[in-house]
């Protein structure tokens, strides 16, 4: 017990005190709150002690509690390093951790960090860690339109009932959906629109859309398998990995044939904006890619790149096709406004994994030779 | 033969200023509990938390008032408990030990939502 503790003994009821030899009536009964033993000055009983001890207690364990925090997101969850260049924004990785599936709009960049959805706020360069939720550990690649982010997350790989989770960049708030089933294929959003492909029920693939900024009611389109991509309404897919595409008003149910000219190669991306659906596709044997556009509702294809090894994406967001390709010592991003040449953004001398492109900035994922994944953040060539 | 079970009884040591130290601990023991459930049911809303207590994710389901009056019922009572045995050192002991961990608790929530900023 602290000195500070102790009672003070009303004066000359202490055990020290003299005896009064001259009073005439029997000596008081000693007060109940006075036992200063192990001799030991007392005090007077104080607020002011009381107040200081307790803040004693109230700071101690707030230091805990902080250090707790600190210690926790130091060394049990490292989120990725944040670090602003002359040319933008960087993100490593920590080592062992595999960045892939980056998504840009606007500020809003959101990847998968090995099963965790990362967030950032390009202004403010802080990263904030979205999914997994509690009991889940695998999570798709993730969607980032003006206000939501969206992804699918599960207790395992092979879930049959995989849930989509939302987060509002707005209010800061994180909902989970709903079951979408077993999952075909990774989101797309355009605004509160997502859309997906998932088999709901067993064995029966379905693209699947939802609003996710209402109660996030399915919205079923066509049945089989897709990657289906949004803007606005406007909804596009490819039926395999080498297409046909089709489009459907989600408004209307209105469905159609794209008109395209695909080649015998693999598609390595899909990206719609406004009316203009925009692919890669490269053969393994041949070993040259194309990236072409065209609007679906008819008209000429344009052919935006042609003869790519090694091809990435593309990114489109409505006048910038952004996409990465291989060169002799590594690889580059490049970048061409729809009807303008095309421009080298940057070249890396390790692999390059994803590409995202939004307004002026383009985002991509580099690999070294090893296993770091850094992001970078740049802004367009004029 | 096994020695005699001896109970070691712990002798009253009223003391008026531990009586307040235990109040102040009480009293902020009862704002930190509060501030626990507003915290939690924030971390709910957000959508990032989730209630790992059986007994509060109960009524944290039934809602936030079943949950506030059963959370500030209990620990009202415990803190009731405490101020009647206050005349022993361990009931001021037993209040600095739980608002020490509530403090800990509330301060890691607080740094944890501030990071969602």
């Amino acid at each position: 017990m602290p000195d500070a503790l102790r009672d003070e003994p009303p004066a000359g009821a202490g055990p020290d005190a003299p005896p009064d030899t001259t009073a005439a009536a029997p000596p008081a009964a000693p007060p109940i709150a006075a036992p200063a033993d192990s001799g030991h000055p007392a005090r007077r009983p104080s607020w002011l002690h009381a107040a200081l001890w307790s803040l004693v207690v109230l700071t101690a364990g707030v230091a805990l509690g902080g250090a707790g925090y600190r210690l926790e997101h130091r060394y049990l969850i490292p989120a990725p390093r944040v670090e602003r260049t002359a040319a933008g924004l960087r993100i490593e990785a920590q080592a062992g951790h595999e960045l892939t599936g980056v998504a840009l709009d606007g500020t809003r960049l959101l990847w998968q960090d090995g099963a965790s959805i990362e967030y950032l706020d390009t202004r403010k360069a802080k990263i904030l860690l979205l999914g997994p939720g509690a009991g889940m550990r695998t999570t798709w690649e993730p969607a980032v339109s003006d206000r939501f982010a969206v992804w699918f997350e599960a207790e395992r790989q092979v879930s049959l009932a995989a849930r989509m989770v939302v987060y509002d960049t707005v209010s800061g708030r994180r909902r989970t959906l709903g079951d979408v089933g077993s999952v075909r294929s990774f989101p797309a959003l355009s605004g509160d629109l997502a859309v997906w492909c998932s088999a709901v029920r067993l064995g029966r693939p379905r693209i699947l859309g939802a609003r996710v900024g209402g109660g996030g009611q399915l919205i079923p389109m066509a049945d089989g398998d897709g990657a289906p991509v949004v803007s606005g309404g406007l909804v596009a897919w490819a039926a395999g990995w080498t297409g046909p595409f089709y489009a459907e008003e989600v408004a209307s149910g209105t469905r159609w044939p794209v008109t395209a000219s695909l080649t015998d190669g693999r598609l390595t991306g899909l990206a719609l904006s406004g009316r203009t659906l925009v692919w890669g596709q490269e053969s393994k044997e041949s070993g040259s890619g194309v990236v072409a556009a065209v609007d679906v509702d008819g008209g000429s294809q344009q052919t935006v790149a042609s003869g790519i090894t090694g091809l990435v994406g593309p990114s489109f967001d409505g006048s910038t096709v952004v996409w990465a390709e291989k060169t002799t010592h590594g690889t580059r991003v490049m970048a061409r406004r729809l009807g303008g040449p095309a421009v080298e953004v940057s070249r890396w001398p390790g692999a390059i994994t994803g590409v995202a492109v939004s307004g002026a900035s383009v985002a991509w994922i580099e690999r070294d030779q090893g296993v770091w994944y850094t992001i970078e953040v740049r802004s367009l060539p004029r | 033969m096994s020695p005699p079970f001896r109970v070691r009884r712990t002798l009253p040591r009223p003391s008026e200023t531990r009586d307040r130290l235990l109040l102040l601990l009480l009293i902020e023991l009862w704002v930190l509990n509060v501030a626990d459930l507003a915290l939690t049911r924030y971390g709910m809303w957000l959508g990032f938390a989730t209630e790992s207590n059986g007994v509060m994710e109960y009524f944290l389901r039934a809602g936030t008032l079943p949950a506030l009056l059963f959370k500030v019922g209990i620990v009202s009572l415990g803190a009731l408990l405490l101020w009647r045995l206050r005349a022993y050192v361990v009931a001021t002991v037993a209040a600095a030990l739980m608002a020490f961990v509530f403090a800990a608790v509330v301060a890691y929530q607080v740094f944890w939502v501030l990071s969602l900023r």
